[in-house]
Parts: structure tokens; sequence; C-alpha cells
């Protein structure tokens, strides 16, 4: 679930300490729910400034751990408020189903890396 | 190699922070984060930073927003800013960030050997320009004190050049080289200010003593015709007061003072009165000669004084002469002139009340005569307010007469005793402010010999060797109390050579 390729270069740049890498996954896996809430939230009362903003900074850093399915979701969601089309609940529905994906993943990684 | 620098973090997204964060720490850098624009600025305020990695997509205050204010403010115009940008489709945001002067951008994921490159030389370029600043400012520092020196008035401390000159580079050595000639032509300056105070105030106090010192054998002389003491006192001063007051509506003052310089005109006029009326009384009691001595004291008088209150630097040199002169006083009161009748050391005693009376005035003057009041007029009205204050006691007392109108040759002396006392206190106002009080004081010393000179010349008075010898010994202490010292923080003026 979790690239690779993108979670190699990740731990390259943090000076290939799986400590560190821990870290930050743990740190994402803490702040992701907070987006995912302000998301559905967002779309709720249908502010679309905010659920770009959101879908951007979630998109942001699910690129960065390798999670490329939740980052193309809320891509597409970015692109559509960008382009001033209004997303339906659907997709607002598959962040949150791709993110409980995606814990999962992170909680495996992260015992792998402590272990 | 590490890069050590100092970088501030803002991003909203908290992986987005800890990521960059770590990234920084893993070549060296020291970091801060902010969650906001907001929240930057005011971080950018408390302290330094060297290197800002700024995120675009925030709320509230976007990383546009902050470029724009970082670059409209003159602290931090310099500051370089690398823009985070995401993986896709930001770049028109990022290219209007570079316009609005972004040094550059980092692109996410961060390529380990990228982001060390692109953000070390950004703090490097920031510490060269930092370098840079420092240079041209002290080069800025150099010229504007040329400029000071160039437009006149200058004090080398006030050049504030220390710092430019403590540079170990060429531009330190210049500020050095500046500051040493700046100082030698201080110390020039000065040296000529104080040869020509000294020389001006040593003329006007040969002046001032020659004049006063041929009071003290007048008031022998009057004492001789006439006890009434309390009268002549009277007569003297009021002749005196007139011929300022005189002179001052002559010269279009007017006499109107201030109740406060009313105050201490009547404090000046109390104690010049009391010293009045004690300088006739032993005038007849002591010769010419002691009674010149004794007007030595002054000079100590007043220097123990300012010693005591602190106007003036006392050193253990000043002190000396001090001690010295009062062994010379105290040498006279052993060795005084035999002469029938008189030299009595109680009288020699109570002469020397006179010069400490003096001593007191000259501090009065030198601490407390008001700088608007033309000295003229307070000479005038002091001299005219201390005979009124000593007519109730001459009437009372019975030493009450009149001067004139046909003058008989003691009224001529009172006449010409109280024209020597006009301008000599005139002269001796003009006197303190230009050397001040222990200065002036040594006019005692002109008014010792002056005084024995007349003396001499008018008493027929023998000089003997002892009393050489206790004069010589006086003369000695005056020369070492000395003349006041310039205060420190005088400007001087820089004359440019005129060009050829």
């Amino acid at each position: 679930m979790l690239d690779k390729t993108a979670l190699d270069r990740l731990i390259a740049i943090l000076g290939d300490d799986p400590d560190d890498l821990a870290d930050l996954l743990e740190t994402f896996q803490e702040e992701g729910p907070m987006l995912v809430a302000t998301m559905e939230q967002a779309a709720a009362r249908q502010d679309g400034d905010t659920l770009r903003r959101t879908a951007h900074s979630l998109k942001s850093s699910a690129r960065d751990v390798g999670a490329e399915v939740l980052a193309d979701t809320c891509a597409t969601i970015e692109a559509m408020l960008r382009a001033g089309e209004a997303p339906d609940g659907v997709l607002i529905e598959r962040v949150c189903t791709e993110w409980t994906v995606i814990d999962a993943a992170l909680r495996t990684e992260i015992r792998r890396l402590k272990g | 190699m590490d890069v050590k620098g100092r970088v501030l973090v803002v991003d909203d997204n908290r992986t987005s922070r800890l990521i960059a964060g770590k990234a920084l720490e893993q070549i060296g850098c020291a970091w801060e984060e902010a969650v906001d624009g907001v929240t930057a600025l005011s971080l950018l305020e408390e302290s330094e930073f060297d290197l800002v990695l700024l995120d675009i997509e925030m709320p509230g205050m976007d990383g546009l927003e902050v470029m724009r204010r970082l670059r409209a403010n003159a602290q931090h115009r310099d500051l370089p800013v690398l823009i985070v940008s995401g993986h896709d489709g930001e770049m028109d945001l990022v290219a209007q960030a570079i316009q609005l002067g972004a040094e550059d951008f980092l692109s996410k994921p961060f390529d380990p050997t990228l982001f060390k490159a692109r953000v070390q030389s950004c703090i490097e370029k920031r510490k060269l320009r930092q370098v840079e600043l420092d240079y041209l400012n002290e080069i800025c520092r150099l010229t504007e004190a040329a400029q000071v020196m160039e437009a006149g008035k200058f004090h080398p401390a006030a050049l504030q050049l220390d710092s430019v000159a403590a540079r170990p580079d060429a531009l330190g050595r210049l500020a050095s080289i500046f500051m040493e000639m700046a100082h030698q032509v201080y110390d020039r300056e000065i040296g000529l200010r104080n040869k020509i105070r000294t020389l001006k105030g040593g003329a006007l106090l040969l002046a001032q003593g020659t004049l006063w010192g041929l009071v003290l054998p007048l008031s022998v002389l009057i004492y001789r015709d006439n006890e009434l003491t309390l009268g002549v006192a009277f007569w003297t001063n009021i002749i005196a007061g007139l011929i300022c007051c005189a002179w001052a509506l002559g010269t279009g003052k007017s006499l109107r003072v201030t109740k406060a310089e009313m105050g201490f005109l009547l404090q000046w006029a109390l104690i010049f009165g009391l010293s009045s009326i004690v300088l006739f009384e032993a005038a007849g009691r002591v010769t010419g000669i002691a009674l010149s001595i004794v007007m030595a004291l002054q000079a100590f008088a007043v220097f123990a004084i300012a010693a005591l209150k602190r106007i003036e630097a006392p050193s253990l040199r000043r002190f000396a002469g001090l001690g010295i002169g009062l062994i010379g006083v105290l040498a006279l009161l052993l060795v005084r002139d035999p002469e029938a009748g008189v030299n009595n050391w109680v009288w020699i005693l109570v002469a020397m009340l006179v010069p400490l009376l003096y001593g007191m005035i000259d501090i009065l003057l030198a601490v407390k005569h008001p700088p608007t009041l033309n000295p003229v007029v307070s000479s005038g009205l002091v001299l005219v307010l201390s005979g009124v204050l000593i007519l109730p006691i001459a009437l009372v007392q019975g030493h009450w007469f009149t001067v004139g109108p046909n003058m008989a040759t003691t009224d001529m002396l009172i006449a010409l005793a109280g024209f020597c006392i006009g301008v000599c206190t005139v002269l001796y106002i003009l006197l303190i402010a230009m050397a001040g009080a222990v200065f002036a004081s040594q006019s005692a010393y002109a008014i010792t010999v002056a005084g024995i000179a007349w003396s001499v010349l008018l008493l027929g008075e023998a000089l003997t060797v002892w009393t050489m010898m206790t004069l010589v010994t006086i003369v000695v202490g005056l020369v070492l109390v000395g003349p006041k010292r310039e205060a420190g923080n005088i400007e001087v003026e820089f004359h440019r050579r005129a060009r050829a």
C-alpha cells in the first residue's frame, strides 16, 4: 500500500535513520485523520476553499510517504475545485476508505521499522 | 561538510515541516517552525535567520503574501527564501514567488543532494552579503567621521570609530590611522587653547592684582587719617558701586534684575560688605606688607573650598601647594616685621578673614553667577547694596561722616580706593568666567606682590629677608595649586588646508 520507492527516498533525505522515518510516519498517522475530518466537514458545508487546501495538504503528505492512491484521489478533488467544480460525496467517501487502508499500512510499517 | 545556519520552516502541514526539519538537521542546520504566515513574520522579527523554507498553500496568510511582506521590510529584504513546491501542478505559483524575490524552489520529494546544495548556497550567499553589508557600513562610518571633521567641530571619542579601527584588515588600518590623526589634531588644538587661556587669563590677572594691591596701602593711609572704618567702608563701596552702575548704564545695560538674581546678589553683598569692614579695621593695625602677604590666603581658601565641594578636581600636587602656602602664611605670623604699635599677631589673624571671605565670594561667583547677568551690572549692584547694608551700622556706631564737597586728601584716597575696587570687581568676574575660580584666585599672588610694591612706594615700608622668604614659600605653594583644568568633553575646530 505504501510505495517502496517513495519510502526509500524519504529515508534517504532523513539520513537513513529508521527511527526518524517511524517518527515521521507516526506524525502522518496522527495528522491524517484530522485532515480527513476537516475535508468531510468542509464538503458538508460546501466550503470549497478549505476543502481544496486540505486536499492539497493531505495529497502532499500522502505522496511523501508513498500513499499514491490516496494522493491521486486528493489530487482529483483539488483539481476539480480549482476548475470550479464541486466534487461529489463519493470522492470524499473514497478518501475516508483509502485513509483506513493507509492507516493500517502505516501501522505495519511503523512496527516493522521499530521491530 | 555541514552547513551552519538557522532556518525557518513555514508550512501548515506538520508532516511536511517534520520532513524539512529532519532534512535540515541532516546537513547540520538548526531550524524553527511556523505553522502559518503570521507566525513566520513574528518569529522573523524576534530572531535572526539565515534562510526561510516557505510553503505557498497555507490558510490565512499564504506564502506569496509572506514574500511580499518580507520584501517590503528593509530588515528582511535580503533574507533568502526557498519555495517548497508540491509534487504536481504548482509551477505558476512558484514562478510568482520567484518574481517576488524568492531565491529558488525545492520540489518535493526532496532529493538529498539537491536539497543540501540549494540550502547551502543560499546560506553562504546570505553570509557573504552580511559581510559585505558590514564592510559597507563601516566604510560609511569612516566617511561620516571624515565629514564630521571636515564640517568643523569634533571630539575624537564622538567619532565612534573604535569598532572599525579594531578590524584586522586594510579598512581597520585606515580607520586606526584616521583616529590617530584626529587625536593628534585634537591634542594640539586643546594645548593651544589652554596656552591662549593662560596668556589671556594671566594678563587679566596681573591687571586686576596690581589695581587691587593698591587698595591695601590706600586702606592703611586712610586709617591713619580716619578711624571711622564703617563710614570708610560705606563710602568706598558706594563710590565703587556707582562707578560700575554708571559704566553699565553708559554702555546701554539695564540695571534690572530678577528676584532669583537679587537673592544671589544679596548673599554676595553681605560677604563683601563684611570683608570691607574687616579690611579697613585691620588696615591700620598691620603693615601694608603684612596685609599684602595675608591676601595670598585667598588662593588657598578658594582651592580648599572648591576641592571640598568638588567643583574642581583636587590632586596631590594641588594639596601639597596648599600645604606649602599655609606654612608660608604661618611663618609670616612668626617673622612679622617689628614696627611700633602694629603687626600684633591677633590683628594679622583678623586680617586673614579678608582673603577667606574673598575665597567664599570666588566660589559663589564661579558656581552661582548667572551667565545672563552682565558682570558690570552685578558688580555695581552688589557694591551699592553692600554700602547700603553697612550704612545703618555706621550710623549706630557713630562712624558716619560726609565726603567732599571740598575734597581733602582722605576724601581723595577714599574715592581712589572706591574706583580701584569697582574696576577690580568687574575684571575679577571676567577672569573667573574665562579661567575658573581657582585660577582667578591666583590674582591673590599678583595682589600680594603689587601690595608689597605699593606699600614700599606709598608707605615707605621695608621688606626684610624673613618676610621675603615667607613670600617665596607662598609663591611656590600657589604655583603648585595651578590653574583650572579644562573639561575633557570639549570639541575643537578642524581647519582644512587651503587648496593650491
